[in-house]
């Protein structure tokens, strides 16, 4: 790549994008005005806001003695409101044998009659603009209470629920000076009733507050504005230059596709910055203005200040990555595009995936751990937030994680949208006549061998979404033989059932597909062994994973109810054929059958194993679990690939799950069949010993390394095989030939 | 200079199945020559054009341009050609002069050759009333001059014009040809795609006729009016195309 192509490409798209009146309207002009009307606006309805008055219905004020304080000439005391409700607050005051009365006491018991009577009033009390009725009934005989209240609301409505609050302000206030003139009557004071009085030292100071106000708003601005900032100079710079033409003018110059997207990444990059900041600086200074104008320092948001300097210099910092990743994300979208208006529809998938992680941090739970540091995007917004309050040392050691993610995102960003860029398929897209008949057609008469890696996808997208859904509906087991069951009908329908069926329809060859066709046998024990070696790496993988990402209560809880299945099954066998053996089956034709057959259409070694053991792991609901299965589900692709044959996988997996089941400790005696490999059993299950763990994995390692690199081909396990298969054409050739 | 062999391009369509837009395409284009790529609207020409320019890949064939093939060296094939089209457009917030300018610097033209360059593209063209202008307030004309202009900024051996004139009027039109037989008279190899039967009869050396994707014709005017005893090249392109199309029709209705 030349820097000399991206930096020209860089100027050219940056200065048409200046000479752009609707990019520099978009990006500068509406951050500066947008939010000084908005602002402008909201003191127009703070006005009404504040003046918001209520009306209320009081009947059988006369039940109300004199006497108490409350009712002064018929009407509410009014020193019982705030100073600043007295004017929004409007009486009406009926006796009770008024019509309203009767309306009011009539209370059925009946659900049906209840609502009818509760749909009525809502309807009268609308029609004479109530926001509240209260209903004063006289105590009954004996009672302490001078009288009893029932109060009518629509609680669907903020104007009764306003009207609520006050007429229970007036109340509190009545009933507190009630207590207290009696207390007084008998020389005591209502402070000699309270519990001991607390007093609160706050020890942060008001720069730490103002910290961590902003840490939680900012980033989170940033985020979104840098997201919406990088998509519409994208749109422009992808889909307007094909709609113009002068993508292919571009294409045909010298400079590499990957120059051409870098500069043109780079020409987002900084239009999202800019974007970010200009709102950012728009909007603090428009929120403070109308924060002071509201209330001056009274106003607990005025009160907050601007943000830190360090905030700022950290969020700069922050919005270079922030900005890159979605620059080069909007790049490769806005590639698929047609025309700037098609552009537009893919904005909102991009919010929609982006969203979930953007708001994960704003969770009071959620705090920077080297789980949540993994995590793209939310583990940035982390650690902003942290650098943010000031607190360095928590965030320093988090910095790595975070950039790591951080740096590989963007380059896979990077990396798909030159992909995109050097795909004619997606650069000429021409629109075509999609019709399920076409599509039909088309599937059938487009059918190989093996399927199409669209769908290995599809295949792939289907068994998570009916995962989801039946893991939902699935009702749980408490006795293994339904456990055993729902096990096997939910893997079949869920897992195989998929597999089978788009194999059979949209292949020519299902053996093929499902890696049948040559069996392999001999290949079996060695998978068998490769799993036992590999083991204890998943097992201290699997292990640092619950150190990062610790279970939760319900994991806890689920893998009790899972132990005392497995303690109430019949015999070891039994819970091996479930547990182990039938996942493996039904999973390998799914995933190392079908999927990893159809990705394996990409010319690469890599990524159809990695695609398919994504697949594999987030096929496993819980987040623990499914990090290790994907780690699994590489070393199977490698087998399956390097074998050609599903059964080593089968056995490989068996095994794994098998080793599993067993070192859980959920059978008693687990040493016996792993005599002198394993530690004693804690709470947590059996742990490799030392020695035996290093020699395995050092064993396992070496195993995979020597397939991988062509070591099983040049070994007389498969040539072996392939002989015996050539004799058996042989002969079964020479029969029939006699 | 241009030399194709067996070409073809193909592309998945829902409708049916796969769309052949070249099919088996194979010529040569010699230095000095204006070579004709001759069909109706929809025969592979902008596709023939598109590979040899190196935008769009072969299904498979190859084709070699001044000994560089168009799929192993596609970067040194770009600085060997100047392609014009009607899709290559130019930019409409650059003006005449920064475009020519931005297109030699990503040939990575010196200083001095670009500036000079340039100073005598506009002289030639008659395009210094152009220079400020953003490429928006030029007319079709114009911005035709300006895209020949960026095509032959790096001097290329090599030119491509695909429906060149298309769109232009008389004058313009007339000029865009001049300047392309000035261009064979310095020892360019063009290939020159058209649907307008004068054009090409007049302006080119050879021609191939391409009726969808196939190569149906290929000679000089006077071979091909021995071939098919037509001394009128309008009527013989004419008796050609439906000939072909009724065999494709022949062919679909057999399927």
């Amino acid at each position: 790549m030349k820097l000399s192509n991206v930096k020209l490409v860089f100027r050219r798209e940056m200065r048409d994008q200046l000479r752009d009146r609707r990019t520099l309207f978009t990006i500068g002009v509406i951050p500066l005005l947008l939010y000084p009307l908005m602002g402008m606006a909201m003191l127009q309805m703070a006005q009404f806001m504040q003046k918001t008055s209520t009306k209320i219905l009081l009947v059988g004020s006369e039940h109300i003695p004199e006497d108490s304080g409350l009712v002064v000439d018929g009407r509410l005391n009014e020193k019982y409101l705030k100073t600043d409700d007295k004017d929004l607050v409007e009486f009406e005051t009926v006796k009770s044998n008024d019509p309203w009365g009767k309306i009011l006491a009539y209370q059925p018991e009946n659900e049906k009659l209840a609502k009818q009577n509760s749909r009525k009033l809502r309807r009268l009390m609308r029609r004479h603009g109530y926001d509240l009725a209260v209903r004063i009934v006289p105590a009954k005989k004996g009672s302490d209470e001078p009288f009893t209240v029932s109060i009518f609301s629509n609680s669907s409505n903020d104007k009764s629920k306003l009207a609520v609050a006050r007429f229970n302000e007036i109340l509190y206030c009545w009933k507190n000076d009630r207590v207290q003139e009696k207390l007084a009557a008998h020389n005591l004071s209502l402070n000699q009733f309270q519990s001991a009085p607390t007093e609160v030292n706050d020890v942060a100071d008001k720069m730490m507050m103002r910290a961590t106000f902003w840490a939680k708003v900012l980033p989170f601005v940033i985020m979104i504005w840098s997201l919406t900032g990088a998509f519409y100079p994208a749109i422009d710079l992808c889909a307007g230059e094909k709609e113009r033409g002068t993508l292919e003018t571009l294409l045909c110059s010298p400079a590499k596709r990957s120059e051409i997207v870098v500069g043109k990444i780079m020409t987002t990059m900084l239009f999202s910055i800019t974007t970010s900041v200009l709102n950012l600086v728009s909007m603090a200074f428009t929120g403070l203005f109308v924060a002071k104008h509201l209330g001056g320092d009274a106003n607990p948001v005025a009160a907050i200040g601007p943000p830190p300097m360090s905030a700022i210099f950290w969020l700069i910092l922050a919005l270079i990555p922030i900005s890159a990743l979605f620059s080069a994300l909007a790049i490769a979208v806005a590639a698929f595009a047609r025309s700037s208006k098609e552009g537009q529809y893919y904005l909102m998938p991009l919010i929609m995936i982006a969203m979930p992680l953007v708001m994960l941090p704003m969770l009071p739970s959620s705090t920077l751990n080297l789980g949540t540091s993994l995590i793209p995007l939310t583990g940035l917004m982390l650690l902003l937030r942290t650098l943010i309050e000031g607190h360095y040392t928590q965030a320093i050691a988090f910095v790595g994680p975070v950039t790591i993610v951080t740096v590989a995102c963007c380059w896979f960003a990077a990396r798909w949208a030159i992909g995109q860029f050097s795909n004619e398929s997606v650069l000429f897209r021409a629109s075509d006549r999609v019709g399920l008949g076409n599509l039909v057609r088309h599937v059938i008469r487009e059918r190989q061998d093996t399927p199409l890696i669209g769908h290995a996808i599809f295949c792939g997208v289907l068994i998570l979404v009916l995962k989801f859904f039946v893991g939902l509906s699935a009702t749980p087991q408490m006795e293994w033989n339904a456990f055993a069951r729902t096990t096997v009908i939910v893997l079949i329908a869920t897992v195989a059932m998929p597999a089978v069926i788009m194999a059979l329809m949209l292949t020519r060859s299902a053996r093929k597909t499902w890696l049948l066709d040559r069996l392999n046998l001999r290949t079996v024990p060695l998978a068998i062994f490769l799993a036992f070696c590999l083991h204890p790496a998943f097992m201290i993988l699997s292990r640092a994973v619950l150190e990062v990402f610790p279970p939760s209560s319900n994991l806890n809880v689920l893998d009790g109810y899972l132990s005392q299945l497995v303690a109430s099954a019949p015999s070891l066998p039994f819970v091996l054929l479930i547990m182990a053996l039938a996942p493996a089956v039904f999973e390998e034709l799914a995933f190392r059958g079908f999927i990893l057959s159809g990705l394996r259409h990409i010319k690469n070694h890599w990524w159809p194993i990695f695609i398919s053991a994504l697949f594999f792991g987030a096929a496993h609901a819980v987040l623990q679990q499914s990090i290790v299965t994907f780690f699994v589900g590489i070393v199977l692709a490698m087998v399956a690939v390097r074998c050609g044959s599903l059964l080593p996988c089968i056995a490989y997996h068996a095994t794994h799950n098998a080793l599993s089941i067993v070192m859980s400790g959920m059978f008693p005696s687990g040493n016996q069949f792993l005599p002198g490999l394993l530690l004693p059993k804690t709470t947590g299950g059996y742990d490799y010993a030392f020695l035996p763990s290093i020699l395995m994995i050092s064993a396992g390692a070496l195993i995979l390394i020597w397939m991988w690199f062509g070591g099983l081909e040049k070994s007389r396990l498969l040539t072996l095989d392939r002989w015996t298969s050539r004799l058996s054409a042989w002969l079964r050739a020479t029969r029939v030939s006699q | 200079m241009i030399h194709v062999r067996q070409l073809t391009k193909s592309y998945p369509d829902l409708q049916r199945g796969k769309f052949v837009a070249l099919d088996n395409v194979s010529f040569d284009a010699m230095p000095g020559q204006i070579y004709g790529l001759l069909g109706p609207n929809g025969a592979g020409k902008t596709t023939a054009l598109r590979i040899l320019s190196t935008v769009l890949q072969p299904t498979s064939g190859m084709a070699t341009i001044n000994g560089f093939d168009i799929v192993q060296h596609a970067e040194r094939v770009r600085r060997q050609i100047g392609f014009v089209s009607n899709n290559t457009a130019i930019y409409d917030r650059m003006t005449g002069w920064e475009l020519i300018e931005y297109f030699g610097r990503l040939h990575e033209l010196d200083e001095d050759i670009l500036n000079s360059r340039m100073e005598a593209i506009f002289d030639r063209f008659h395009m210094n009333n152009i220079r400020d202008l953003l490429g928006s307030k030029m007319s079709t004309g114009m911005k035709q001059k300006v895209s020949i202009a960026r095509a032959l900024i790096h001097d290329p051996p090599v030119l491509i014009f695909d429906e060149a004139t298309l769109g232009l009027d008389l004058i313009v039109s007339r000029e865009v040809i001049k300047t392309i037989e000035i261009l064979r008279e310095q020892g360019k190899c063009i290939i020159y795609s058209s649907h307008i039967m004068t054009e090409v009869q007049r302006m080119c050396d050879r021609v191939a006729i391409l009726v969808g994707g196939r190569l149906v014709a290929e000679g000089t005017f006077d071979e091909l009016s021995d071939r098919y005893d037509e001394s009128d090249f309008e009527e013989l392109f004419y008796q050609l195309l439906l000939k072909h199309e009724k065999q494709d029709e022949l062919q679909i209705h057999s399927a």
